[in-house]
């Protein structure tokens, strides 16, 4: 509290985003065990954490597991979340698609096997376009992934949306692993460049 | 020295399937291996996470009942001792929880800008944020064991902070004139020896804001800054409030 020399202002517009600042605020309540910052997280970002897993589990049962062991996370252990990383809704998802994926690829899923077995087929169309076309509200969104090479947004929605991994995208398109790794990763920088092209903001993390 | 270079270019390429959890686990292990010695990975890594966190983007809401059992849960994990409790057992929580919120609690000082502790409030396009800050205000408030901190100027400028016990604090900035829109209202902890600390930034026309306050400053300060806010307030500083 008595830094005698604090550091210099940051004075990026982006990092003053005052909805992210207000997030890393609540983190730090949430460390002092104040639960009324959890469930204001929870009313900002549960419907998005519950709509991937949701996604990627077809047992609505087994995604709202996940959301509870997402946020039951980040109460007990708060600093694994680091602010300078990235927000803390793209922390909340990576933990959620981690663990759904976690949970399809489980041995002992049975069930879950099953159904992902069954959109496997289900997926041979699957297009990331669909997934955000009717939300309304991603439009710029939307805008990004039709500028992506249809390649490109194909296997990210496989791997993303899909839960599998390159391999299997590799396998169910009948490609080279190689290129299908390299598709992932070209796709995603793609789509962050064209995402930051049309005004999306907190992109920037990382930068230097 | 392509050779050489050769093996890291594999893990390279497989940093965008990494962030989308699509690699097996030995390819998991390996990629996080070379996360540790590579910060430009690792910020790559970071940046797919957030192209992916757009694309995840959907609307809905969590199924109703869930919160309930989430907090119930809570509660067995991590109970609240009551305020009474409290004033006699020592705080029974990890001391490497605690060492952590110091550290960020610097780290949030640091990023002064980055931390308009304004958040919520300000933000028009969230009423129901603005609303359950103001509802988690106006409890703050009418609970006694909280502290109340009146600010006043000379001339009668106000604005009212509540700190709870565990740090959490609020500060009502809507009896605040409105400044111009080159101006914002920047909030200090005064330490009773050394500089003033920045808790944020409160914009030109404070609402309700939260904010974490650490140790035990003296006095919660109100300055007028440019909208970067400032390192240390700039005089003069008149809006004042002691915490007794």
């Amino acid at each position: 509290m008595s830094d005698p020399d604090p550091p210099p202002l940051r004075t990026d517009p982006v990092a003053s985003n005052p909805a992210e600042a207000s997030d890393a605020v609540l983190v730090v309540a949430i460390a002092r065990y104040h639960q009324e910052a959890l469930a204001e997280i929870y009313r900002r970002h549960a419907g998005a954490v519950f709509g991937l897993a949701r996604r990627l589990l077809s047992d609505r049962t087994l995604a709202e597991e996940v959301v509870q062991e997402v946020f039951l996370r980040l109460w007990n252990e708060p600093e694994r979340y680091d602010p300078a990383r990235g927000t803390l809704r793209s922390y909340l998802l990576a933990q959620t698609h981690g663990r759904a994926v976690d949970l399809l690829r489980s041995e002992g899923a049975r069930r879950a096997r099953e159904e992902r077995e069954a959109r496997a087929t289900a997926t041979a169309g699957y297009d990331v376009e669909h997934e955000v076309w009717d939300l309304a509200t991603a439009d710029q969104v939307r805008q990004a992934i039709e500028r992506l090479p249809a390649a490109e947004r194909q296997c990210i929605a496989l791997a993303y949306f899909g839960g599998h991994t390159y391999r299997e995208v590799a396998a169910q398109l009948a490609e080279p692993e190689g290129t299908v790794k390299s598709r992932i990763r070209a796709g995603l920088r793609r789509l962050r460049q064209e995402l930051m092209a049309v005004g999306i903001t907190g992109l920037s993390v990382g930068e230097a | 020295m392509s050779d050489i270079r050769r093996p890291f270019d594999d893990i390279e390429e497989l940093l965008g399937a990494y962030a989308l959890d699509a690699v097996d686990p030995d390819e998991r292990r390996q990629v996080e291996a070379y996360l540790e010695t590579s910060p430009r990975a690792r910020a790559e890594v970071d940046q797919h996470r957030e192209v992916a966190a757009l694309l995840a983007f959907g609307g809905g809401d969590a199924p109703a009942g869930l919160w309930d059992r989430i907090a119930g849960s809570l509660e067995e994990r991590a109970p609240e001792p009551g305020p009474e409790l409290a004033k006699v057992l020592p705080i029974k929580r990890s001391d490497k929880r605690r060492w952590w919120l110091g550290a960020l609690a610097v780290a949030a000082v640091a990023a002064i800008v980055a931390l308009s502790v304004g958040l919520v409030a300000s933000n028009n396009e969230k009423p129901s944020q603005s609303e359950a800050i103001a509802s988690a205000f106006d409890s703050a408030k009418a609970n006694t064991a909280n502290k109340t901190v009146q600010m006043t100027a000379p001339d009668g400028r106000t604005a009212t902070a509540v700190i709870e016990p565990s740090g959490v604090a609020y500060l009502d900035g809507r009896t605040l004139p409105a400044l111009p829109t080159d101006k914002v209202y920047q909030l200090w902890a005064v330490p009773s020896q050394g500089a003033p600390v920045s808790l944020g930034l409160l914009g030109s026309r404070p609402d309700i804001s939260v904010f974490g306050l650490g140790g035990q400053p003296a006095a919660l300060a109100l300055s007028i800054e440019a909208p970067s806010g400032a390192v240390a307030p700039t005089p003069p500083v008149e809006i004042v409030g002691p915490i007794t």
